[in-house]
């Protein structure tokens, strides 16, 4: 047997400075694209009742979420998603027909079955348009996705598609249930060769069965992809349907986004809670979807309210390791300005000084002297410390380190030195 | 441009499925040698060929290692994965059957013990059947099991049931047929879907050809 207490459980993982250093960055780079579009950030409890998530249809694998038990025997859960909490929020402290734009970035929890190549602890970031069931929100929603990934890895695609095309032609289909979920993930997973077998033996119109036929190879192209679909509708909401995803690709032409999009209408996953456009996105030679979301106006509805919503969670740690070797660009290396070498006698003086420095932006670790200076020269050449100052009263020795030079400075006259020298922090 | 990488399934399928490429256009000198090893390259087409044990080949495929996959849809059943399945190769045909002793009758009222190498897929069949079932995973040799008493029954897939016979065993139930599929990783699909796309027509293309030959 494995000593468990060395070990972490499958799925999670430990996040040591470099990677956390490289995924600080990214986080700060999409949360300013957040920002500077006018959404505020929100946080939601790590710890919910479980009902929060597993009395409404969400996205949600109610399976997946880690569920245990309070001390009145009430369940609660980790949070396995945000927007669910935050539509809960919204709808308790907001009234209806509000504007909101928010934002978060938070860890998530989810059991993931028997999976276990898959996180079971990932990092969120996302955004919520509230009250708005405007074309141009879907538009600007998946314009912020796109501008906060052209930041990190610009080597994406946008799919987006509407789940209101494949929900028209299910009004054409008098099937049961069933069979109707089983139409939809043959065609979410693009199975052509048991789609068709299976719509062989139904017994529904010609015309019909030609159109689940085609409906997962309805993808690629934009405009291609459009100009087939319009041949295909049956009724009014499947024409509604298309009209507004032109609408939406409009609008990301105007921003200028034509480069990361193409269509999907084979994106009919989670019918129940997405309304309206759905989008996802990809990565380049990484296998997983990074991105995804969409228009869900009946969520807040679960909690008495009515407003319009649409949205997306980027997969941050799926896009850390989409990256790949570029990851370095994005992590700071870990300097120290100055390390200042004391003896017990100059403690107070010294960290009176460090305290000076640090509040000039500076990073500064102080030490006892108690080793050989070599020792202390070797020690900062390998933590990448730039400047070791060796504190003697009245003078101040300062060892640059890079340029393998020493000076002696009076000790009053340190920061008029640091200002003449122009030493700036390499922070 | 990027290569675009293939699992194949080790064995009859890898031949058959080679053969597939090539009469598209992306053959591979190497792989029709004798070598022992694992990944052939065509610089010129930009295409690479890996072989690996056939229920490998939905993993290789779901994360992405692989964009294309052939293999058979027992294999894919039984590993469950996410990924797309394009199209029916329409080899490698044969049939997912429950096999036991001669004579062999269900009692409703004891649980059965069945032999397989597929676990999921008895497992799946008998719980759609809303019967109770004792799983015991082998790795080959499974018309062994009822003889030796190990099990009640056998789920295998079966090609001529030659097998079967001559050991004694009779197909009880058949429960459906399968074939080698073309499978594809969900993002490549999207990112490299020209040549993928492609690659399909021209597998379509071959296939209504070879119906007309049948014909004649």
């Amino acid at each position: 047997m494995f000593d468990l207490k060395y070990q972490i459980p499958q799925g999670v993982k430990d996040e040591l400075p470099d990677y956390y250093s490289t995924k600080e960055n990214i986080i700060n780079s999409v949360k300013e694209v957040f920002k500077s579009y006018g959404y505020r950030h929100i946080a939601t409890p790590t710890i919910e009742y479980y009902d929060v998530f597993s009395s409404i249809n969400s996205t949600l694998i109610k399976e997946d979420i880690f569920k245990f038990i309070d001390s009145s025997g009430k369940i609660l859960a980790l949070r396995p998603d945000v927007t669910i909490p935050i539509a809960r929020i919204v709808a308790n402290n907001y009234k209806e027909k509000t504007d909101l734009k928010l934002f978060y970035i938070s860890k998530v929890f989810r059991m993931n079955g028997d999976k276990d190549n898959l996180d079971k602890e990932f990092s969120q970031a996302g955004i919520e348009y509230f009250g708005d069931e405007t074309r141009d929100a879907d538009g600007e929603v998946i314009a912020v996705g796109i501008k906060a990934l052209k930041k990190i890895n610009s080597n994406f695609q946008i799919e987006i598609g509407n789940a209101l095309f494949f929900k028209g032609l299910i009004d054409e289909l008098n099937l049961d249930d069933k069979t109707i979920e089983k139409i939809r993930v043959l065609i979410e997973n693009k199975n052509f060769v048991e789609l068709k077998k299976f719509i062989k033996k139904l017994k529904i119109k010609n015309e019909v069965k030609k159109v689940l036929i085609e409906l997962p190879k309805l993808y690629g192209n934009f405009t291609d992809v459009i100009k087939k679909a319009k041949t295909l509708c049956l009724n009014e909401k499947m024409k509604r349907a298309l009209i507004d995803l032109e609408k939406v690709y409009k609008r990301l032409l105007d921003y200028g986004y034509k480069e990361y999009i193409s269509a999907d209408l084979g994106l009919i996953n989670h019918l129940d809670y997405y309304t309206g456009i759905v989008f996802k996105g990809y990565i380049n030679n990484h296998g997983r979807i990074i991105l995804t979301g969409g228009r869900y106006d009946k969520l807040t509805k679960e909690y008495g309210k009515d407003l319009p919503a649409t949205g997306f969670a980027l997969n941050i740690d799926e896009l850390i390791k989409s990256i790949g070797g570029k990851k370095d660009m994005f992590k700071s290396k870990y300097k120290i300005d100055f390390s200042i070498l004391y003896k017990n006698k100059n403690r107070k003086n010294v960290f009176n000084i460090a305290d000076k420095l640090r509040d000039q932006g500076f990073i500064v670790e102080t030490k006892p002297f108690k080793k050989s200076l070599k020792e202390y020269i070797n020690y900062a050449d390998d933590k990448n410390v730039k400047k070791l100052l060796v504190y003697k009263e009245d003078i101040l020795k300062l060892i640059d380190i890079k340029k393998n030079m020493s000076t002696n400075i009076k000790t009053k006259d340190l920061f008029n030195f640091i200002r003449n020298s122009k030493v700036v922090s390499v922070h | 441009m990027e290569y675009l990488n293939v699992a194949l399934a080790k064995g009859r399928l890898a031949k058959e499925g080679y053969k597939l490429f090539k009469k598209l256009g992306y053959e591979c000198s190497e792989l029709e040698e004798k070598s022992r090893k694992l990944i052939f390259t065509n610089e010129d087409k930009k295409i690479r060929f890996i072989l690996v044990k056939a229920s490998d080949v939905p993993i290789y495929v779901e994360k992405g290692a692989s964009d294309l996959g052939m293999v058979g849809k027992d294999t894919i059943i039984e590993e469950n994965r996410s990924f797309y399945e394009v199209c029916d190769l329409e080899f490698g045909e044969c049939r997912f059957c429950v096999a036991a002793l001669k004579g062999f009758k269900y009692e409703y009222n004891k649980k059965i013990k069945v032999a397989t190498k597929y676990p999921n897929v008895a497992k799946n069949y008998y719980l759609s059947k809303g019967k109770q079932v004792d799983i015991i995973k082998l790795n080959g040799s499974v018309e062994l099991a009822p003889l030796v008493g190990l099990s009640d029954v056998i789920v295998d897939i079966v090609q001529t049931g030659k097998t079967i016979k001559e050991n004694g065993l009779e197909i009880i139930e058949d429960m459906f047929p399968i074939s080698a599929r073309l499978i594809v990783n969900k993002v490549s699909f999207k990112v490299k879907n020209e040549k993928i796309r492609k690659i399909i027509e021209g597998i379509e293309t071959i296939k209504e050809a070879s119906d007309g030959d049948n014909k004649l």
